[in-house]
């Protein structure tokens, strides 16, 4: 794990930053308690808000991580993208079948996917939008595109009864 | 709570989790020897002080010790078997339990 | 032994929070992530404005389900982290009265990167008066969004009355078990904790203040 994925500690000021971001430490049921309230109250809006914050959140950190020190390619920002996904407690990416030009990726115990059977057991549809989000933030980065060329989806879900969360990132 | 064992000197509680996952709690009557940490240090990763350390067994679990409380928590890995989880919890509270007989009270 | 506020902060922070080769964090039982404050903001405010377009007077509605969300992580997170091995191990030495568990939650806080909580008063069983130093909530909100009417740290007010709902109307220190059932025992009581913020860097305060008073408010 490089340095440079890890969250810098101001213990005077109680404030933990990630590419000029704030970081903060929050558990599974503050995590999934809040999607949920957000899901109920936003409806069908609800995905594609949680998909493009998290897309914004990847955007703006890998991108302040490219600048202070480049990964070297697209592949390498990608994998960037998902050494910080599984150093800050979301799950262990696959990246090796997604590209600058998308593609998919496997998380085998996402996060959210594991918080939301732990605490509200099973769902009907995929839950990782923060994944997806981050997944389509990397690419953007990799890629130098705009934001909407680029696309994600959960295809399968732990959550939902899958083996295992599968995204598909889409470039336009 | 899901289960009490009893491992010798050492209660063994099982605690819900998730689906794919119990935690253990190990609790004894009085303070884990400090030769513990040593003995579950072999082959493993560890970090912390003596307070307060956490053993590290990628792809089995993870066990937060605080050995003046008398007190430590497994968490298994989430890819291991529901009753191989039980099965290292309980061989962790006996290499406890074994510890504490040997320890001068 | 008070509590020794730096202590903690330092042996907390020395855990070295990091994904495992799955990928998570365990820490206090619970599964932690180092998440990103922009999410949390962006979500947050953006179903604040869906429910004020929809109807101004729906803002409040917006206010309590934020503010409940933040009740449910310090009944989950704050519960989770006073009943641990961590806990034990750290912050139960120095504990010497009930006010304590107040006080050594708030630097456990202080290790999260939350910002700087710092008790002003506390009044046993019965009030307690916080302010919280760069607030992520509010320190998001003043960067993205024009300067705010009503205060914007939903998660700090729901959980600072949260650990006093904890402490005070629960009894932490028997070490309960963290079911619906006692959530709604302590937080649905006629006597339980709210909390309302005083003063918000949102607002154009120069910081925020949460009061946390039994009175439902």
């Amino acid at each position: 794990m490089t340095a440079a994925i890890v969250p810098h500690a101001d213990l005077d000021r109680s404030t933990l930053t990630l590419g000029g971001r704030r970081v903060v430490l929050h558990c599974h049921h503050y995590n999934v308690f809040l999607q949920r309230t957000i899901e109920d109250g936003l409806g069908a809006h609800a995905p594609a808000l949680l998909t493009q914050a998290a897309m914004e959140s990847a955007r703006a950190t890998l991108s302040k991580l490219e600048a202070e020190g480049p990964a070297g390619s697209p592949a390498a920002v990608i994998a960037r993208g998902a050494d910080v996904l599984a150093h800050h407690g979301f799950g262990l990416a696959d990246v090796s079948a997604l590209g600058e030009r998308g593609g998919t990726a496997t998380i085998e115990r996402a996060h959210y996917a594991v918080g939301w059977l732990a605490k509200f057991g099973r769902r009907a549809t995929p839950c990782c939008f923060f994944s997806a989000g981050w997944l389509a933030g990397a690419v953007v980065v990799a890629g130098g595109f705009s934001p909407e060329r680029v696309v994600a989806r959960e295809t399968e879900c732990l959550a939902a009864g899958a083996p295992r969360c599968s995204f598909l990132v889409e470039v336009w | 709570m899901l289960e009490v064992i009893q491992v010798g000197a050492v209660t063994v509680t099982r605690l819900y989790g998730c689906t794919r996952r119990d935690q253990y709690e190990l609790r004894a009557p009085r303070p884990f020897p400090s030769q513990l940490r040593d003995r579950l240090e072999v082959g493993r990763a560890s970090r912390g002080g003596p307070d307060l350390y956490v053993i590290d067994e990628p792809g089995a679990f993870q066990l937060t010790v605080a050995p003046k409380s008398a007190r430590a928590l497994m968490m298994p890995r989430l890819t291991t078997p529901l009753e191989s989880q039980r099965d290292t919890a309980l061989s962790l509270a006996g290499i406890v339990d074994e510890l504490l007989l040997e320890a001068p009270r | 032994m008070a509590i020794h506020e730096r202590a903690i902060i330092e042996a907390v922070s020395g855990l070295g929070f990091a994904g495992n080769e799955e990928g998570l964090i365990p820490a206090f039982g619970l599964y932690l992530t180092k998440h990103f404050a922009d999410y949390y903001n962006r979500i947050s405010y953006a179903l604040l404005g869906d429910f004020i377009r929809r109807a101004p007077e729906l803002e409040e509605d917006a206010r309590a389900l934020l503010i409940e969300a933040g009740r449910v992580c310090s009944f989950h997170t704050f519960g989770g982290i006073m009943t641990s091995v961590e806990w034990d191990a750290v912050v139960r030495p120095m504990i010497e009265s009930r006010e304590d568990w107040v006080l050594g939650m708030v630097a456990v806080v202080n290790a999260l990167g939350w910002g700087r909580w710092e008790v002003k008063s506390l009044e046993a069983n019965e009030r307690l008066v916080l302010t919280v130093h760069d607030s992520y909530e509010a320190t998001g909100y003043v960067r993205d969004y024009p300067r705010a009417k009503e205060p914007r740290c939903y998660l700090a007010a729901g959980g600072v009355a949260g650990l006093m709902n904890l402490v005070y109307q629960g009894d932490i220190t028997a070490r309960p078990t963290f079911s619906e059932a006692y959530y709604l025992e302590i937080f649905r009581s006629p006597r339980t904790f709210a909390a309302r913020e005083t003063r918000c860097l949102a607002m154009g305060d120069s910081c925020c203040e949460i009061v946390a008073e039994r009175d439902p408010i």
